[in-house]
Parts: C-alpha cells; sequence; structure tokens
C-alpha cells in the first residue's frame, strides 16, 4: 500500500487505525506497511500515544443526586402553568432552530413583492383612477363626449324600464290583490 | 489504552465487527422505542433512558466545559429538554446523535457565554477529584499521583485549548466512540468537515502533548 502520509485518505485511515474502527483488511495492510516504513509508524506510534493520552483523563462520576434533581426540575415544570411550557419549548428548543432560514426566505419574498408592486403598479393604476383634475381637462375631448352620451344612453334605459316594468307585472300576477298604481 | 484500540497485531474478526454492528443496531433502536414510550406517557422508559446515557452525557459536557457543577446543571437541561420534547419526537434520527446534538449545542453556548472565573474555579476543583480518584483505584506513591495529576492538567489544557467545534468533535471521537456520521449530526456539518475538524485537532494534540510521551 502506498504510504499513509501519501494517501488522500491517509489521516481518515490513521485515525480509524489507532481507534480500532479501521476495516479488518485496511487495519492488516496498515499493520503489515508499518514494519517496513518508518515514517508512516512515526506517525501510527505518535497519534496512538496521543490516544492512550487521552485516556489519562478519567470520566467524572455523577452526583448520586442527579436524577433526583432532575426529576424535581420536571416536576416544578409540568406542575407550573401551560404558557410557561410552551414558552420553554419555544425559547428552548431541543436542537437548535435556524431562525435565520424563515427569516432569509421572507426578506427575499418581501423584495421580490416589494419590486413587483414599484415596477408595475403606476402603468396599471394611472389609466384605471384619474383624477378629479384630468377629467376636468378632459371634458371637450371627443372621448369626453363620447362618455357623457354613454350616461345619457344609461339613464334613457333606466327611465323606458321604469315605464315598462309596471305593464309587464300585470299579467305575471293575476290573482294579486295589489293593482299597480298607474293602471 | 482505550477498549476501541486494537491490541498490537491482534486485530478484530469479521465475525465479531458483525456482531458489534448488530449490537450497536440493536442499541439504537431500543434507544427510539424508549423514546417513543416516553412520547406515549412511559415514565418507566424515560428512567431507562436517563439511566443508559447520563455518564456518557455528563463525561462529555464535563471535558467540554471543564466545569462538574457546570457539567451536570447541562447534563440536567439536556435531558429535560428531551423530555420536553418527547410529544414531538419523531424516531427519524438515531436518539444518541440527537441527544449529543442537543447537548453540543448547550455546551458551546456555554463555552461562547464567556464564563472564564468558573472555569478557573473548576480547575483547582479538578485537581482535587483526579488526585482522590487516582488514589481510590491504584494506589498509587505520592510521585506517581502527582506525575498523573500533571498529565492530565496539560491534557486537559491541551483539549481546552482547542476551538470549540475542534474540541467537540475530538471529545465525541475519542470517548463517546461516535462515528463521523454521528459527529456531522450533531455538529450540524459535512462529514468531511468532520474529518478535517479531527485532523487539525489530533495533529494540534500531538504537538502540544509530545513532550508528555
Amino acid at each position: 500500500m502506498d504510504c499513509i502520509k501519501n494517501d488522500k485518505q491517509g489521516v481518515e485511515i490513521l485515525t480509524d487505525y489507532c481507534a480500532g474502527a479501521a476495516n479488518p483488511e485496511v487495519a492488516a495492510e496498515i499493520s503489515a506497511h508499518i514494519l517496513t516504513c518508518a515514517e508512516c509508524k512515526a506517525l501510527v506510534d505518535a497519534q496512538r500515544k496521543v490516544w492512550e493520552m487521552l485516556d489519562a483523563w478519567a470520566p467524572a462520576e455523577v452526583s448520586p443526586d442527579f436524577d433526583s434533581r432532575l426529576y424535581a426540575r420536571i416536576a416544578q415544570e409540568q406542575t407550573g402553568p401551560a404558557w410557561r411550557r410552551w414558552w420553554s419549548r419555544l425559547t428552548q428548543p431541543a436542537t437548535p432552530y435556524a431562525w435565520w432560514k424563515p427569516a432569509v426566505s421572507m426578506a427575499v419574498a418581501g423584495a421580490i413583492v416589494s419590486f413587483a408592486l414599484i415596477t408595475r403598479l403606476p402603468e396599471r393604476t394611472a389609466p384605471v383612477q384619474p383624477t378629479a383634475s384630468i377629467a376636468h381637462l378632459t371634458a371637450g375631448t371627443p372621448q369626453a363626449g363620447a362618455d357623457q352620451v354613454d350616461l345619457q344612453q344609461v339613464e334613457q334605459a333606466l327611465d323606458d324600464l321604469d315605464v315598462v316594468a309596471p305593464a309587464n307585472q300585470v299579467p305575471s300576477a293575476p290573482g294579486s290583490s295589489q293593482a299597480p298604481s298607474r293602471l | 489504552m482505550s477498549p476501541l484500540q486494537p491490541s498490537p497485531g491482534v486485530q478484530p474478526s469479521a465475525e465479531s465487527g458483525v456482531n458489534q454492528d448488530m449490537e450497536a443496531v440493536a442499541a439504537l433502536e431500543r434507544d427510539a422505542q424508549l423514546m417513543v414510550r416516553v412520547r406515549e406517557g412511559d415514565e418507566v422508559s424515560f428512567a431507562l433512558l436517563l439511566e443508559r446515557h447520563r455518564s456518557p452525557v455528563v463525561n462529555f459536557l464535563h471535558r467540554m466545559v471543564q466545569n462538574r457543577a457546570v457539567s451536570e446543571e447541562l447534563a440536567q437541561e439536556v435531558f429535560l429538554r428531551v423530555y420536553r420534547s418527547r410529544e414531538t419526537y419523531e424516531p427519524t434520527a438515531k436518539f444518541t446523535t440527537w441527544l449529543f446534538r442537543i447537548a453540543t449545542h448547550l455546551a458551546l453556548n456555554w463555552i461562547r457565554d464567556g464564563q472564564k472565573e468558573k472555569r478557573n474555579e473548576s480547575l483547582s476543583e479538578e485537581l482535587i477529584e483526579g488526585a482522590e480518584r487516582q488514589v481510590a483505584d491504584r494506589q498509587p506513591n505520592v510521585e506517581q499521583s502527582m506525575l498523573q495529576e500533571v498529565k492530565v492538567q496539560e491534557i486537559r489544557r491541551a483539549i481546552e485549548a482547542l476551538p470549540e467545534k475542534q474540541r467537540a468533535a475530538v471529545l465525541m471521537h475519542k470517548y463517546q466512540s461516535l462515528d463521523y456520521s454521528h459527529i456531522s449530526k450533531a455538529l450540524g456539518c459535512t462529514e468531511s468537515a468532520v474529518k478535517s475538524l479531527l485532523f487539525r485537532a489530533y495533529e494540534t494534540l500531538r504537538s502540544r502533548l509530545a513532550h508528555l510521551a
């Protein structure tokens, strides 16, 4: 095999080997290789020594009252008001919540909406909402005349409907006691 | 020597490796099952989870923050958050990964808060603890005890001097035997980033602890 120091995966192989996590075939290859390669042997020895030294740091003993304190805290929380439990869950999530992700999404969405409003809104609103002063200025134009004619025609049509409607009601309600006043 | 470290010239057989893997899978599934039962209101399952993971979590936090009182306080917070999240727990990720993600998050927050005075207090406290434990375990003479004490202090300082994420990665890799995948999920980074963190951390430790070898 190639020297560990020259291998792209050398660090991983070395770490796994010294941790006993390398697969048996790779471990056997390394064991054989370090018998003939002084540099790789030095690397492995150095890594092993680090691991052995780290073993000197013995684990701490857990206090005997650890569980009782924990259960007391749980009980205290369970008996507290519901809003406090809800607030604790919100502000102290079990795993860190990336608040910046939805914030960035919302900011981008807001920017897009703002851009669309700024660039498109004036084109649509100008012809739809003419101001009083513009209507006054354009009163003498042919277009204004056409608008006036249209309004007169509509009013006339409504008047005609008022005249015709009572006449139409007579045959539709022959048994009705309320006769149309105009008849 | 670490229990994970093979004896020179003796490599684990493929069969024993498979058995270990199967045992590990079974243990992980057991954790997830216990947590699902906790979600359903089974308090005994929570007690079992606490029994199984109390020491690893406290030890990890102890090595991260280097203060016994703080590590226990943070460990309590870890299990409190686990209990609090029981209703929303989904066994999508491995329980241990989730547990150490919570623990790492709390430890890093505590370290970033910069509570230097507590850390300094812990150094003298640990000296006493280490000496007492050593005397009780192996009955060494005074000189050996002092040498061991100095060695442990050097190791603690070397680990403490590592950047936070390197420290967390080394502690999970060395003492909790978590693989790259678990560590990457606990730290919220990629596996290649974990390998890089571990490489730099072990390089630093090799150079800092060379005089003790």
